[in-house]
């Protein structure tokens, strides 16, 4: 028999995982795009830099949301709680929002940041416009990630 | 607190007092001067301007300040390169520049031709080198490659292996061949071969049937190649000493960097000044100047003008409707340091009300939200307020600066209420500390950690109040505009419905009278919106029916209220990295005599990380905030923005 | 549940990321409606070569350069060469930066060819890949020497036609085929749609270029049908038919295939060379338009490509504006035979 930890912690796994996966991928083709321009025109760096980290958020809120169950599961104070496995099963369905959706968002976001990137290499004064395009896809993680806290928040241990 | 009132002026002066009136006002930096409509005079001319020359004096100065860049002998540092430091000076002093750059300029351009030829010197002779390098071995002077008057030579190059065939079909054709043997690079085997002239279409053939090809030079050469390769490695030494030191003397040339700025923004504002120049309207005796100017400022341009002369007449109107005026914001100087999230939106039309008060107040509070943090906020603060008042920056810097120091602000209100002080770090202090914990505690108002749902409902709650400014702000609009029924019908009771809604919610949870006094309300409301929504249609059947679906905006409103839950999200989140900086370092705290180092080191990467990261999503989500589910209740953007004439600079500051 | 990215989606390919950002930035450096007009407006050819010094990214293309004809067309050409093998050295350019290198190298087969058969020996070249030392080695009798497939048959093909037909056009054209079948088997390759239909269509372009010229240059038929190779575009006797056909029947056909806004007048064709010209340039005008579209596409093949085809246009525009600058033309004039600019 499965404790229930296992489920608890492969919750906390796949959070951290897929978000970060999918912000690995996003950060990656927006940097291609910006190592284009960069080739041409080193003086945006910074700009580009600052594009490039836009998509990165949605490792972070998965790093949250596994941090968060493991503070839950009282694994870092040095005073674990027993978990059965319904509620290991819970802790594991509360942490998909933010895992599937921060995957996939990511990788949304990494092209839109990309394509924004495009856009301040032609105008270089449109940057802070530019900024707030991929923030627009970026919502959705954050109400993933709501979802999770608020899930997790909910659950008796 | 307000888009500044602007009066449309109009000069009409005898052309001889131009130029005066030009520099008074090019001076004044008041009055954006628009090309007009043709409607005063019958015959205008506009005079054409030699702006050709000027443009060619920016580009030759603009080649100096690169060429002096190019060959700086330090490159500047990167805070040098992100915030330019401009250069102070009075009036008076760029007035009169007088920088006679053309000698510098001449000087510049030769050196560079030298250096172009330097280098393509260079290449040919480091190519050569390399050839000669080849056939270093050769121990015969390379004129003999020419020939005699019986006889000629060639040089060969070719792998050991084609050796034994090369002899033997020598051999065979019988041809009397000498030939001296020199060891190749790679390997390869050198041959110096001389034959009697009369057998070189028998030679060319054997070295076809063995697809060899005899050594051609890149140009005739006298001397062996050691003699050769010396006589290169000298010139190339020469050429490079040259070149380092023409560089040496461009490098020397950074000291005048500063007077071509000053001259290069002195030409500039004087293009500034012709191009304005050709916005004029003349006839054979006047001239006509017409633009906006900021109605306090009226009076000062009459005065300045009243300097020059007597023969001059200006009018001033209100602007006609639909015109397009341009738009300059006022505001005070604590909602002045937000101006920028308008202008980067796009500045409102002259007509609306000027959002940036709002946005300010809101910014403040939702970057405090979201940053949420009493430490982090401290930072921030005050790395921000020193910045803007000591780096020597441009002003729009410092304002942006200074923007980010008050959300810093923000984040010490909010992160006081919410008892977190970098994390729970305040926790954990040895018993002679705790005193800062009791504080803590007592000044926390909603844990967020172990009670979110208040702290959730708090940011919705703060989300339904700016929504209910925007239609607010779009009724009020509307009212100026004297469009008095959309006001009413459209915004006004949209604002009702909703109140009336949020009471009824708030009602069931705490008060049962609310609610019962809210209920009729909105009951109230919803047959109000129904009559009216649909009061655009013909047809009375589909007033009604478009009536009713457009309570479906009702859907709309929900879905932005739910947007700022992203505040309550954000913030915890920029919390829960501080206590995960804090678990982290305490991991490693533990391990002996450098334990607390490590410790430290680790939770101050994390902190510095987190601050940077949670910054930056702070002032990303809480201008999103503004621009998509404020704005879009009452704002119409398409204001373009007020440039007055004025003196355009790069590089200097006047003060 | 991972969404693959590499494959072609929706809003286009992102394994062209990284050159989609490289041609923005160098997207600076196209010339425009006004960098034209104020070239248009200098009064020799050293004040005009100054002002292109000032675009982004064409500032050292004419330093150093004589204002010669010769000298200024062979730095314009090795500057466009320059972006193009830029673009060629990273995958997955090298797909479309093909398209580009082929004029090229086929300008230098025919180059290479014609002095062979004339029996002197090539000083100047154009800048190409190939490889001259083994196409001159296989010229010169090594049948075992490496060359790609397609430069065998074609230099086959056309030293089989030489001796047939004894005229060095014979060899131009089978190479001009040799060429559209390339393009068109391109075409057939490409996963975008839209490059696709582009190349299909500077194919048949191509041919109807070929078929006005011939008509002005009154070639016979006979060695026209060694510039035909089989595809379903442009049936053979159509072809044959218009090449000999009366005026009014090769405006009726024109219109036939969907192309009839290529006449400058309505309905009317006439073999008259500054009449060809126009329609060449309604041709040129017609294919940039169709790129233009897309260039605002965030990934995929399409912006690179346009880029590439707008520099081309480029070069043709600034070689007719220096020229005829260095002849002392009229700017009118100049402005006639003007193509449009990608960005306006």
């Amino acid at each position: 028999m499965i404790d229930g930890l296992a489920f608890a912690l492969l919750g906390s796994a796949l959070a951290i995982g897929l978000a970060g996966i999918g912000s690995a991928m996003g950060v990656g083709i927006a940097g291609e795009a910006g190592a284009g321009v960069l080739t041409e025109d080193p003086n945006k760096f910074g700009q580009i830099l600052l594009m490039q980290a836009l998509p990165g958020t949605q490792g972070i809120y998965g790093l949250l949301a596994g941090f968060w169950v493991l503070i839950k599961l009282g694994l870092f104070g040095g005073t674990p709680v027993e978990i059965n496995v319904a509620q290991g099963l819970q802790i594991l369905f509360a942490c998909l929002p933010v895992a599937i959706v921060g995957l996939v968002s990511g990788v949304y976001q990494g092209r839109t940041s990309a394509a924004s990137i495009g856009m301040i290499a032609r105008r270089p004064e449109e940057t802070g416009r530019a900024i707030i395009l991929p923030a627009m896809v970026e919502t959705y993680a954050v109400l993933a990630l709501l979802a999770t806290i608020l899930l997790l928040n909910s659950i008796q241990v | 607190m307000a888009i500044s009132a602007m009066e449309k002026v109009g000069v009409i002066a005898h052309h001889s007092l131009r130029k005066g009136i030009l520099d008074q006002l090019q001076d004044l930096g008041v009055l954006e001067i628009t090309e007009d409509e043709k409607d005063l005079f019958d015959e205008f001319v506009s005079p054409s301007v030699e702006l050709g020359e000027l443009e060619r004096r920016l580009g030759e100065l603009s080649y100096c300040l690169d060429f002096i860049d190019k060959y700086r002998s330090e490159k500047l540092g990167i805070a040098q390169s992100l915030f330019p430091s401009p250069i102070h000076m009075e009036k008076e002093d760029f007035l009169s520049c007088s920088f006679d750059y053309i000698p510098l300029y001449k000087t510049f351009l030769d050196w560079e031709e030298e250096l172009n030829n330097i280098r393509s010197n260079l290449n040919r002779l480091n190519s050569n080198l390399e050839f000669m390098k080849k056939i270093q071995s050769v121990e015969v002077p390379l004129e003999n490659l020419r020939g005699t008057l019986y006889t000629r030579s060639f040089l060969l190059e070719f792998p050991p292996k084609k050796k034994e065939a090369l002899e033997e079909k020598l051999k065979e054709r019988n041809l009397a061949w000498l030939r001296e043997e020199f060891p190749g690079k790679g390997g390869n085997v050198l041959w110096w071969v001389i034959i009697h002239k009369s057998e070189e279409e028998a030679m060319e053939e054997v070295l076809a049937e063995l697809s060899l090809s005899p050594v051609s030079l890149p140009q005739p050469f006298e001397g062996t190649p050691q003699e050769i390769i010396e006589d290169l490695e000298h010139r190339i030494g020469e050429l490079q000493e040259e070149q380092s030191k023409l560089i040496e003397k461009a490098a020397l040339q950074e000291k005048f960097e500063k007077e071509f700025k000053i001259a290069y923004d002195y030409y500039l504002s004087l293009w500034e000044r012709y191009q304005s120049e050709t916005k004029l309207l003349k006839t054979k005796e006047t001239c006509y100047i017409s633009g906006w100017v900021k109605k306090e400022d009226l009076p000062l341009v009459e005065e300045s003008i009243s300097q020059v002369g007597k023969e001059w007449v200006l009018y001033h109107r209100e602007p006609k409707e639909g015109e397009s005026v341009p738009v300059s914001l006022e505001n005070n100087s604590w909602v002045n340091n937000f101006s920028v999230l308008t202008h980067l939106y796009g500045l409102p039309n002259y007509t609306e009300i000027d959002p940036t008060p709002f946005v300010a107040g809101f910014f403040f509070f939702f970057f405090g939200m979201c940053l949420g943090d009493v430490i982090y906020g401290l930072v921030l603060a005050l790395s921000g307020f020193i910045a803007a008042a000591c780096l020597d920056i441009s002003d729009s810097t410092k304002l942006f600066l200074r923007m980010l120091a008050w959300g810093g602000v923000g984040a010490i209100l909010v992160g006081t209420f919410t008892g977190s002080w970098l994390g729970d770090l305040f926790d954990y202090f040895p018993p002679s500390l705790s005193f800062l914990t009791t504080l803590k505690n007592g000044l926390m108002v909603i844990d967020p950690l172990n009670n979110p749902l208040p702290m959730l409902i708090f940011s919705l709650g703060v989300g339904i109040v700016q929504i209910l400014v925007g239609i607010m702000l779009a009724v009020m609009k509307e009212w100026k505009r004297g469009n008095y029924a959309v006001a009413i019908m459209d915004h006004l009771s949209w604002f009702i419905f909703l109140v009336s809604i949020v009471m009824y919610i708030v009602g069931i949870a705490v008060s049962p009278l609310l609610a019962s006094v809210a209920l009729p309300i909105i009951i109230g409301g919803v047959i109000f919106l129904v009559a009216t929504q649909g009061r655009h249609q013909k047809n009375p059947i589909m007033k009604f029916l478009s009536g009713l679906l457009s309570l479906y905006d009702l859907v709309s409103y929900l879905g932005d209220t739910l947007s700022y839950s992203r505040l309550f999200a954000l913030g915890l989140s920029s919390t829960i990295i501080a206590i995960l900086a804090r678990t982290l370092g305490s991991l490693f705290g533990g391990y002996p005599y450098i334990g607390w180092l490590i410790a430290l080191i680790v939770a101050l990467v994390f902190h510095l990380f987190n601050l940077l990261m949670s910054g930056l999503g702070a002032f990303v989500h809480s201008a999103r905030l503004q621009y998509v589910e404020f704005f879009n209740k009452f704002y119409e953007d398409g204001g373009k923005s007020f440039k007055p004439f004025g003196y355009k600079t790069k590089y200097v500051k006047i003060s | 549940m991972i969404t693959d990215l590499r494959k072609p989606s929706g809003s286009g390919d992102t394994r062209y990321a990284y050159l989609v950002g490289r041609v923005r930035a160098l997207e600076r450096g196209l010339l425009t409606q006004r960098t034209l007009e104020n070239l248009l407006r200098s009064e020799n050819l050293e004040q005009a070569l100054r002002g292109v010094a000032e675009i982004p990214y064409w500032g050292d293309v004419f330093q150093n350069v004589p204002p010669r004809i010769y000298d200024i067309d062979k730095a314009l050409v090795s500057h466009y060469w320059q972006t193009i093998q830029e673009i060629n050295s990273h995958s997955p350019g090298d797909e479309i930066a093909r398209f580009f290198i082929w004029p090229f190298d086929f300008s230098e087969m025919k180059l290479i060819l014609k002095y062979r058969l004339a029996g002197k020996t090539l000083e100047e070249t154009y800048p190409t890949t190939l490889n001259l030392v083994r196409v001159n080695r296989f010229l010169g009798g090594e049948t075992r020497e490496y060359l790609p497939d397609l430069w065998i048959k074609a230099i086959n093909d056309s030293l089989e036609a030489y001796e047939n037909y004894r005229v060095i056009q014979a060899v131009e054209m089978v190479l001009d085929r040799h060429y559209l079948e390339q393009v068109y088997l391109l075409a057939q390759e490409m996963e975008s749609r839209v490059l696709k239909n582009w190349l299909l269509a500077f194919v048949l372009l191509a041919y109807f270029r070929a078929v006005f010229r011939a008509r002005y240059q009154e070639r016979k038929g006979e060695l026209m049908r060694l510039l035909y190779f089989p595809q379903p575009l442009f049936p053979e006797e159509k072809f044959i038919e218009m090449l000999s056909a009366p005026a009014e029947k090769v405006a009726e056909e024109v219109d036939n295939f969907g192309f009839d806004f290529l006449l400058p007048e309505k309905g009317i064709f006439r073999d008259d060379p500054s009449y060809l010209a126009e329609i060449e340039r309604n041709m040129d005008n017609y294919l940039l338009d169709f790129i233009r579209s897309y260039r605002w596409k965030a990934f995929g093949p399409e912006p690179v490509f346009g880029f590439l085809w707008a520099q081309s246009i480029d070069v043709k525009n600034l070689r007719l504006v220096l020229e005829g600058k260095y002849f002392g033309l009229e700017s009118e004039k100049i402005k006639s035979k003007l193509r449009e600019c990608y960005y306006e």
